[in-house]
């Protein structure tokens, strides 16, 4: 960082303003005007035809789930939906860009309005207000790779995939806020099956307009645009940078030029975008090959309805349950994982007790497996881990055993009730059974019984420890305390 | 006139039409006579009165999502002007 | 004495085959006869097809006839269509340099149902430069001449298409009306074009002018016709999201020889200072008749029709600025040599591929939308349409059709308008309102001066069609002038 004064200096006099706008690609299996897949990684212009190859005469024709998913997200996020909302045409030249237009929304965007409330930096409550969602379509894809002399090569497979680009108003206050953000915004779209959301395949990519202002100020500084930012780190590395860069050409008494920077991952700067020297004009007006988006209000409302548990709902949902706020956020980061306790908990595990068997026990071995709980290699399934956990409950067995228990579950696929029947591990309850073996243990250390009769009241824990020893772990350990306390008199 | 050689040299960046500067007055007269003719839509009172894009719009067209195959890679480039890797090949775009 | 099976009008060659009086050989190989004897002096095509292809797809109509299979409409018919149509494996120029090479590798919606319906299809025909002209002067390629004098031009940009079918080349064409591109070369050649409404006729597949006015429809030699080539080519496409679900009726029960209990309106407007007086008496006559036909003729009042022009030249040529953005040498097409870098190659494969016509749409259509001048000219121009639309539904509340002229004069010499672009874009002063309402609209011959074919209007209400065919047919059938051909017997008869 090449700031001139100490960081916390430079905070003080300057306050940092961010707003987002990020492209989410859809969850559609065609394209958002064509028919071609939108699979990822095929063979370069193998997913193509007259359409989004922009051949002379082809027309646009509107994918409805694309527009449902769309709308999907712009419920989630709590927009007010244009149900008049309509397709504009954005022109721009370029050789990835098929028509020399993109279609998109302009003037009237599917969302306005919306609201995202997350857990900002230091955990505080943040909320970032929504200013437009719209739907579009993608670009394709310029590559050197493989080009002879240095030239470039076009591939179309993307060209025409569905986007939403999501604006948020100008409410972040530091580069850490706008990668959780980040985050939580893709943990949204996640929730409301809106997109696989996978960064490193670009189907979320994320600009960011960054400006300065003096602390106090509600006037915005000089707007800079930051582009290339692939992953939520490089998200929150190339802010603070700028933030950086900003504050120390202000502290130095310089003017912010208000340009588009591109983030270089591998030096940690930004620099000035060479493509963007001139002026952008892009002649937006009405898209007349196709007539407005027309939603009617009945498909609005079942929409709305449709949506799953979000977020923030979930954890509230856990919090309610008992769970602390990190380990129901723990679950609620991960849908599959939520997923997967939401059923333990239809199955009659208590709360806390299953989270905990869950995130720790059987997260920690399937994590050093390699292996996902939605996945067909974790042979215990929701309502199995419930069980177990149900055991230790009931007594039948010990948290300890449990974990040999789990462990022949993952191997086996088993109930926990057969694997505990199968290797004998129930636990042993029975008083009399308990209250020969701790006269048994007794008998064989007059030591322990001397120490504890002179006060070290500590060697009772040395004859539960030779009860658990001759029982192979299977005693109840509370009942064995209980069994010694009495026998010692 | 209502528009001047940098004008028309303006409009035929953003258009992308390489236009000579021997040109450049010419596209400016013509240009500008269209301009002022068509300036006769100032004399009509149409406040109040919304835009039409399109004469008899049709709302809510939407087709399943349904994938279907396209053109073959081959089919797609036969007619480029230059091709390599299975990719359409264009002078090198500095990117950034 | 007989007449040539080229001569014959598409309902004529569909009697005849049904009847057995000809194969569908014999009407295509009169046809390139045709061609060969008149082509090189009215220079209708720009590509025409090999002529074992042609007979081909003849011969496989005479198949299905001797195999008893039910004829289809235009069975065995030779159709012409426009070079701005796809057609999978013919070169779709659209008379453009740019386009230099360009084989689509699929079919237009509307080229796709005349060939399902027994069409046989000779080549694509000569227009004016991606449409945008009135003469079809501005064709890279070459002009074509207007079959009643080759001394003029067939009127644009459907120019070829009209020739075509006026020369006797083509029995029936498919063309496309952006702001009259049907109609006046219709009237100029003596012909009858239709222009649907729009959404009537698939779009998919015709090269985009501008989106919001285009509309496919036939040239041929009478109104009956007219209406087989609409039925058969009309309908809902899911390929054409503007392409209406209304269903298309049966043009051809439509046609009926009177106008009784019609209402026709004559906007005073469309005569205004600038028509012909030949243009304008013939116009009064046809509506004379159509009274005797027993329509109900009163004059009627389009107040902002007046504008009409000036907002088709602000809207077209900022459609077209956009829709023409895709030509820029990198997926098809023509790609200037030698550039450094995309934005050079871009800008002259632009500059040197489009001719100065389309180059001044473009220029026209990018200023109109530009930052700054958007509310001024494109914004405007919009709101100008809403009032032309409220105008026709007005006058369309009162009348059931509306007539006036096609053109305010007869077809003009080569080179009489194309050095004032202004002069050139008045020719279409009759024709683009009906294209920024998106009303169907049919010219018809109505007249002749000095040996040239003059054409009346018939604008109809928005999806119907029907009464529109309905009135031109009745006055066809009394004014009796669709009959007369041009003066053309064959090439060594061309003076020039
Ligand atoms: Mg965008
Ligand atoms: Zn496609």
């Amino acid at each position: 960082m090449g700031g001139v004064g100490a960081p916390a200096e430079t905070a003080r006099r300057w306050q940092t303003v961010i707003g987002l706008e990020v492209h989410v690609e859809l969850a559609t299996r065609s394209k958002m005007f064509c028919r071609c897949s939108t699979a990822f990684g095929a063979p370069p212009n193998t997913q193509v035809c007259p359409v989004c190859l922009a051949l002379p005469g082809s027309l646009p024709v509107p994918n409805r789930r694309a527009i449902e998913l769309a709308l999907r997200a712009a419920l989630a996020l709590r927009c007010e939906i244009d149900p008049d909302c309509r397709w504009d045409r954005k022109n721009y030249h370029y050789p990835d860009l098929p028509k020399g237009y993109q279609i998109t929304q302009y003037a009237r965007p599917l969302g306005r309005g919306g609201e995202l409330t997350f857990a900002g930096a230091g955990g505080a409550s943040r909320t970032v207000r929504i200013r437009r969602l719209h739907m579009e379509e993608d670009t394709g894809k310029s590559t050197h790779e493989g080009m002879p002399g240095g030239a470039t090569g076009v591939d179309l497979n993307r060209a025409g995939v569905p986007l939403i680009e999501i604006v948020s108003e100008p409410d972040l206050r530091g580069p850490e806020d706008a990668r959780l953000y980040l985050q939580a915004l893709r943990l949204l779209l996640l929730y409301a099956g809106v997109s696989d959301v996978r960064m490193e395949e670009g189907s979320l990519r994320c600009d960011a307009n960054v400006s300065l202002r003096p602390a106090g100020s509600s006037e915005l500084g000089a707007l800079v645009e930051i582009k290339n930012m692939n992953s939520f780190r490089s998200v929150q590395r190339a802010l603070e940078y700028e933030e950086g860069r900003q504050a120390a050409a202000l502290d130095a008494g310089e003017r912010i030029a208000r340009e588009t920077r591109h983030w270089d991952e591998r030096r940690g700067i930004t620099f000035p975008s060479r493509s963007k020297e001139e002026a952008h004009d892009y002649r937006y007006f009405p898209e007349p090959d196709l007539g407005a988006v027309g939603l009617a209000p009945a498909f609005i409302e079942d929409t709305r309805r449709s949506l799953p548990e979000l977020p923030a709902d979930r954890q509230a949902r856990y919090e309610a349950l008992g769970l602390p706020g990190y380990d129901a956020g723990v679950l609620v980061a991960d849908p599959a994982l939520a997923a997967y306790f939401d059923r333990m908990l239809r199955a009659g595990a208590a709360a806390r007790e299953g989270a905990a068997l869950l995130s720790v026990e059987l997260l920690g071995r399937l994590n050093a497996a390699g292996i996902g709980v939605d996945s067909p290699e974790c042979r215990v399934h929701p309502e199995q881990l419930a069980a177990l956990q149900g055991l230790i409950a009931s007594g039948s067995i010990s948290g300890k055993i449990a974990k040999d228990v789990l462990d022949e579950m993952l191997a086996t696929g088993s109930d926990p009730s057969v694997v505990v029947q199968r290797k004998g591990l129930q636990q042993i309850s029975d008083q009399g059974a308990i209250g020969e073996a701790a006269r048994a243990a007794i008998a064989a250390n007059p030591q322990s019984v001397a120490d504890y009769r002179a006060g070290k009241k500590q060697a009772a824990d040395f004859l539960v420890g030779q009860v658990m020893k001759a029982t192979r772990g299977k005693a109840n350990p509370g009942l064995v305390r209980e069994a010694i306390a009495r026998e010692l008199g | 006139m209502p528009i001047d050689e940098a004008q028309v040299r303006h409009v035929a960046r953003l258009a992308r039409l390489a236009v000579p500067d021997s040109d450049l007055a010419r596209f400016a007269a013509e240009l500008g006579a269209i301009l002022e003719h068509v300036a006769r839509l100032q004399e009509l009172d149409v406040r109040d009165v919304p835009p039409t894009a399109a004469a008899l719009g049709r709302p809510g067209v939407a087709r399943d999502d349904e994938p279907s195959a396209g053109l073959t890679a081959s089919e797609a480039l036969a007619g480029a002007p230059a091709s390599a890797a299975g990719m359409f090949q264009v002078p090198r775009v500095v990117e950034g | 004495m007989d007449v040539a099976p080229y001569e014959w009008p598409a309902h004529q060659v569909r009697r005849a085959l049904a009847a057995g009086q000809v194969s569908a050989r014999k009407v295509a190989e009169s046809a390139l006869r045709r061609i060969d004897e008149v082509e090189p002096a009215v220079g209708a095509f720009l590509h025409l097809r090999a002529r074992e292809d042609v007979l081909a797809d003849a011969d496989a109509v005479d198949a299905a006839i001797a195999r008893g299979a039910t004829l289809p409409p235009l069975a065995g018919v030779p159709a012409a269509i426009k070079a701005n149509m796809c057609m999978r494996g013919v070169p779709a120029s659209c008379a453009s340099r740019v386009l230099e090479g360009f084989v689509p590798p699929y079919d237009a919606t509307a080229v796709g149902r005349l060939r399902a319906a027994g069409a046989v299809i000779l080549g694509a025909t000569n227009m004016d430069e991606f449409a945008m002209g009135s003469s079809t002067e501005h064709s890279a390629d070459h002009v074509t001449r207007n079959p009643w004098d080759l001394g003029r031009v067939p009127g644009g940009s459907s120019g070829g298409a009209a020739a075509a079918v006026a020369a006797g080349e083509a029995t029936i064409a498919l063309g496309s009306d952006t702001g009259g591109s049907i109609r006046q070369p219709a009237a100029f050649c003596g012909t009858v074009g239709l222009k649907p409404t729009y959404g009537r006729v698939s779009r998919y597949g015709l090269v985009a002018f501008a989106s919001s006015l285009d509309q496919i429809g036939p040239l041929t030699r009478d109104v009956r016709d007219g209406a087989l080539v609409l039925a058969a080519i009309a309908g809902a496409d899911p390929a054409d999201a503007t392409c209406a679900a209304e269903p298309s009726p049966d043009y051809e029960a439509a046609l009926r020889r009177d106008c009784r209990g019609l209402r026709a309106g004559l906007p005073v407007e469309l005569l205004g200072g600038g028509t012909a007086p030949e243009v304008r008496s013939s116009v009064m006559a046809a509506a004379d008749l159509l009274a005797e036909l027993g329509a109900e003729v009163d004059e009627c009042s389009l107040p902002t029709v007046p504008y009409a022009l000036d907002a088709y030249y602000v809207i077209a040529p900022a459609e077209a600025s956009s829709n023409l953005a895709r030509y820029d040498g990198v997926r098809y097409g023509r790609r200037a040599a030698g550039a450094a870098d995309y934005v050079e190659m871009f800008g002259r494969t632009r500059g040197e591929g489009f001719g100065p016509e389309v180059r001044r749409r473009i220029m026209l259509g990018t200023y109109a939308l530009s930052a700054g001048y958007y509310d001024q000219y494109y914004g405007r121009a919009l709101q100008v349409r809403t009032r032309i639309c409220q105008d026709f539904e007005a006058a369309l509340a009162r009348f059931d059709v509306l007539v006036g002229p096609t053109t305010p004069s007869p077809a003009f010499a080569f080179g009489e308008k194309t050095a004032d672009p202004l002069q050139m874009y008045a020719s279409d002063v009759c024709t683009v309102a009906v294209n920024l309402a998106g009303l169907p609209a049919l010219s018809l011959p109505c007249g002749f001066h000095n040996g040239l074919p003059l054409g009346l209007q018939v604008i109809g209400r928005a999806w119907d069609e029907e009464t529109v065919l309905r009135v031109a047919f009745a006055f066809e059938q009394a004014a009796d002038l669709t009959r007369r051909r041009p003066p053309l017997l064959g090439a060594g008869r061309m003076g020039g």
